[in-house]
């Protein structure tokens, strides 16, 4: 009684002796490596030169490091404060000391919740003209150690190793005096000269010698300076009349020889006598904060740390992203309804037809963006083409021409017309392909053209149809230049106001978390598309 | 043969490379644009470059302001910009950041008279970063044959939207516009300062911005102005004097300046910190604060040397313009010109500059 299936008493195997799984194993692993390998180099590219930096900007949207190293001591001192009442004497020295001596820079404890505020290496005075050395030992005996400077020695030995021209070696130079202070310091645009020199003949062997401490002290001094106006900046933003107030106050202090501060602060600027300046500085205590993402959305934190709206005059971003998202879902709808019939057009008539038709297409694409707008300016303004020629017609007095540019209306227009590419390709590239028997078939099956027209081709053209949508709504949302030179008062996007705080106001943690925002707004977005139509429902040809 | 052309292709390879090294240093100064940028290449870039003595390319590109882009280059290490081109706030700014490198003072020229740069000018140097350029201001203008009987004089002209219909060009940031504002509502110029140091004093000014709001087209680039005027889009503007001033000394067109109400402003060069050609730059910039060529640029562009020493050579050497006409009737800084106007305020602007901004945005949103 043999079986007649067939029943394996040993592993199959290939015809050089391996068994045929571990053979095929090898081979889907061997395939699986080589495509990995393709997509390596435009994998490390796209990772190395657009995921990294940007995701590196992005991480500005949080960053509030940079007031914490300004302010450490009265950052640790401001705790104990009941935040109502005018502070003591104790915040106010903290705060002298933070402005006026680069202690901070020196001492090893001095960030959150580290700094020890009866530490006395804080007090420790250094003298302006020297000796420099003791008071620099007081602080931080660290400073007295070769291990301590060995890494700035690391880099100035890197400098002077350099093979190369003459004028190289300056640079290169150059750039390591500025790599020592941002080892030093959060700065990277300050230039440790004095310590670079001192460390040029260094034997590596002590540090004893008052000349290395004289440089540290004059490089740090001088490094000082910039952080104070930098973090002064950032102050600003929270309430302005920081930065005069700390430039001002950074230039007087050192003439209080003794305490008590606080009425010698008062004295200096009446703005210290102010409760409203030091709650501000309760908002900016954290090293991350999310302030920034409050304020894209019209809010900030008040000095008990609630979330309130700003001012009414200032409220202005919410109000963007309603536009700015009005505006894109206007041009997709506009784009769509302008290029589906194009692109069934394009997609039915004769080749001959078709070509021609297609340059049409791609031509306004090949032409330059900037020469296209002003030609719409042209067109479009109230002395322009379109006005003088209804005017002319008779069809609108003079008074009432149409105000087409420099408004909401311009800007929705001229966003068609540059997008309208984006959507009339895929949708005509998946038109191709739709075999006309289709349409044929339904009409003999007794569907009116209208129906046959709904049931049977529409379906068939949605992953066209969808990939032009979101290819236009993620461009028209991030949009820029257009809204910049046509948009007027009621066309201008969130886009502008990115490149406002990236440009003029360098507030550069306001524009990262707007930037954030439009990044994830357009993920949900991907996200919504890909549960209502699907991802793989997507062809763009 | 395949040696032969091997060693040629090196040889060659290494006759470029030799080539690029030996290069001229070359000078980048990134300024505004338009009539602007050509009255500095004219007066400090061809001068510079002809000069027996400095010699040197100066190549010029444009911006549109904002430390955004210095900072970048700063921060990175990759300078492009030697110097720039700027506005007081920003000379402020950067200078307490350290994106500009701190300048000795005595290395620059001194006035025929002898006195040193920093005691011959009309303000005081706010730091060691700058070198003077010129004084320019934002004013008011229109073109000659828009309105018939009256003509516009007054900033206040410039808000009355009913006496003189049609739009109005403003710039799309805050600047001077609250002092135009304020001006225009009454304030003498002296007290305009103070009304915008308190919160009522700021309702006022954008209360009588609002009057003009729904007739507003904006512009952000120094040319825009002049062509919205011209094409009729709007009726009056307010634009950078120089470019108006240019604009009727050079192509005679039909504009008219509105004196009254003006804004003067500073204009600074500062040195990008870290720059690969800061002998070359610093050489450029003694030049270009010479009297002589401070002066010089007045011959292309009705700016205000900066220099008491410039602004004697003017006055000096009439018909100074280029093209034979008499420069001092288009000077900003002339007692005449200032009797309605004032001198902005950029320490104001440095603290209270983000602030008002926003809220400046945000009106011009709503």
């Amino acid at each position: 009684m043999t079986s007649n299936s067939y029943v394996a008493s040993q592993p199959l195997l290939t015809a050089d002796g391996i068994p045929l799984k571990v053979s095929l194993q090898r081979s889907m692993r061997r395939n699986k490596l080589r495509a990995i390998g393709l997509v390596l180099p435009p994998l490390l590219f796209l990772l190395s030169l657009f995921i990294i930096p940007i995701g590196n900007l992005l991480t500005r949207s949080v960053d509030d490091k940079l007031i914490n190293f300004q302010l450490p001591l009265t950052f640790r001192v401001i705790e104990k404060w009941d935040r109502h009442t005018l502070p003591d004497e104790e915040l106010f020295d903290a705060m002298s000391f933070d402005l006026s001596t680069i202690n901070k820079l020196l001492i090893t404890k001095n960030s959150g919740t580290q700094v020890d505020p009866d530490d006395p290496g804080w007090r420790v005075k250094i003298p302006k003209k020297g000796p420099y050395k003791e008071p620099i030992l007081k602080i931080n005996p660290n400073w007295g150690e070769v291990e301590t400077w060995l890494p700035l020695s690391r880099i100035v030995q890197n400098a002077l190793d350099y093979q190369g021209s003459k004028k190289e070696k300056r640079l290169v130079e150059k750039r390591a005096k500025f790599d020592i202070c941002s080892y030093l310091t959060p700065l990277k645009n300050a230039a440790c000269s004095q310590i670079f020199k001192v460390l040029k003949g260094w034997d590596q062997q002590s540090v004893s010698d008052e000349k290395y401490f004289k440089a540290l002290y004059k490089d740090l001094s001088s490094a000082h300076k910039f952080l104070a106006g930098k973090s002064s900046t950032r102050m600003n933003y929270e309430k302005p009349g920081w930065k005069s107030l700390i430039k001002k106050s950074v230039r007087n202090i050192k003439k209080i020889k003794n305490p008590p501060y606080r009425e010698a602060m008062f004295k200096i600027d009446e703005r210290w006598d102010d409760v409203t300046f030091w709650q501000s500085l309760l908002v900016m205590k954290d090293p991350y904060t999310s302030g920034y993402f409050l304020n894209a959305f019209d809010r900030k934190f008040d000095e008990g740390m609630n979330i309130v709206m700003q001012p009414e005059e200032r409220q202005v971003y919410v109000m963007l992203w309603w536009r700015t998202l009005l505006l894109s879902f206007i041009v997709t709808i506009g784009c769509l309804v302008l290029a589906y019939p194009t692109a069934h057009l394009l997609a039915t008539l004769p080749l001959k037809y078709s070509n021609l038709l297609m340059i049409c297409v791609l031509m306004p694409f090949w032409t330059s963006l900037l020469v296209r707008i002003v030609a719409w300016m042209v067109m479009l303004q109230q002395e322009g083409v379109i006005n003088d020629a209804l005017v002319i017609s008779g069809i609108l007095a003079d008074e009432n021409r149409l105000p087409m540019m420099y408004n909401f209306t311009g800007t929705v227009i001229v966003m068609i017309q540059i997008l309208l590419p984006f959507m009339i390709l895929p949708i005509y590239s998946v038109m191709k392909g739709i075999p006309p028997s289709y349409m044929r078939a339904a009409q003999n099956l007794g569907a009116k053209p209208s129906l046959a027209f709904l049931k049977v081709y529409m379906p068939q053209t949605l992953p066209g149809v969808g990939a032009g949508v979101i290819l236009v709504f993620i461009v028209a949302i991030g949009y820029y230049i257009t809204p910049e030179l046509v948009g007027g008062k009621d066309g201008t996007l969130i886009g502008n106001m990115v490149a406002y705080h990236m440009q003029q106001s360098l507030n550069w943690g306001l524009a990262a978390a707007m930037g954030t925002v439009l990044l994830v707004a357009i993920l949900i977005l991907y996200w919504v598309y890909d549960k209502i139509v699907g991802i793989d429902n997507m062809k763009l040809g | 043969m395949k040696n032969f052309i091997r060693t040629m292709m090196v040889t060659a390879i290494m006759a470029i490379f030799c080539f690029v090294g030996q290069a001229v240093a070359e000078v980048t100064v990134a300024s505004w644009g338009g009539a602007y940028t050509m009255s500095q290449q004219k007066a400090y870039g061809d001068t510079f470059s002809d000069s027996p003595l400095i010699g040197g390319k100066v190549n010029f590109v444009n911006y549109n302001g904002g430390l955004g882009e210095v900072r970048t280059q700063v921060e990175s290490g990759n300078i492009t910009w030697d110097i720039v081109d700027v506005l007081p706030s920003q000379a402020r700014t950067g200078c307490d950041e350290g994106l500009f490198e701190e300048l000795p003072r005595d290395v620059f020229a001194k006035a025929p008279d002898g006195t040193p740069m920093d005691e011959d000018m009309f303000v005081k140097v706010p730091n060691d970063c700058v070198v003077p350029q010129i004084w320019w201001s934002y004013m008011a203008f229109y073109k000659k044959g828009t309105f018939s009987g009256t003509q516009p004089n007054t900033i206040g002209d410039f808000f009355n939207v009913s006496k003189f219909p049609g739009k109005r060009g403003i710039h799309t940031w805050a600047n001077a516009l609250i002092e135009m504002a304020l001006m225009a509502d009454g304030v003498p110029p002296a007290n305009v300062y103070k009304v915008m140091s308190s919160k009522a004093g700021i309702d006022r000014a954008f209360a009588k911005l609002d009057t003009i709001k729904d007739h507003v087209v904006f512009w952000s680039s120094g040319a825009k102005p002049l062509e919205l005027v011209t094409s009729g889009e709007v009726s009056m503007a307010l634009a950078y004097n120089g470019r108006v001033g240019a604009a009727i000394l050079s192509e005679d067109a039909p504009f008219v300046p509105i004196w009254d109400g003006q804004v003067l402003e500073e204009e600074w060069l500062v040195m990008t910190k870290g720059t690969n050609n800061y002998d070359e730059a610093l050489r450029f910039l003694i030049h270009a604060s010479a009297p002589a060529q401070q002066a010089g640029q007045a011959k292309w562009i009705n700016y205000g040397p900066m220099r008491r020493s410039g602004m004697a050579i003017l006055e000096a050497n009439e018909p100074f313009f280029h093209n034979g006409k008499n420069i001092m009737p288009h000077m900003p800084n002339t007692d005449e010109h200032m009797k309605g106007g004032l001198y902005a305020n950029p320490d104001w602007w440095a603290d209270n500059g983000d602030s008002i901004s926003e809220r400046f945005k945000a009106w011009q949103g709503k």
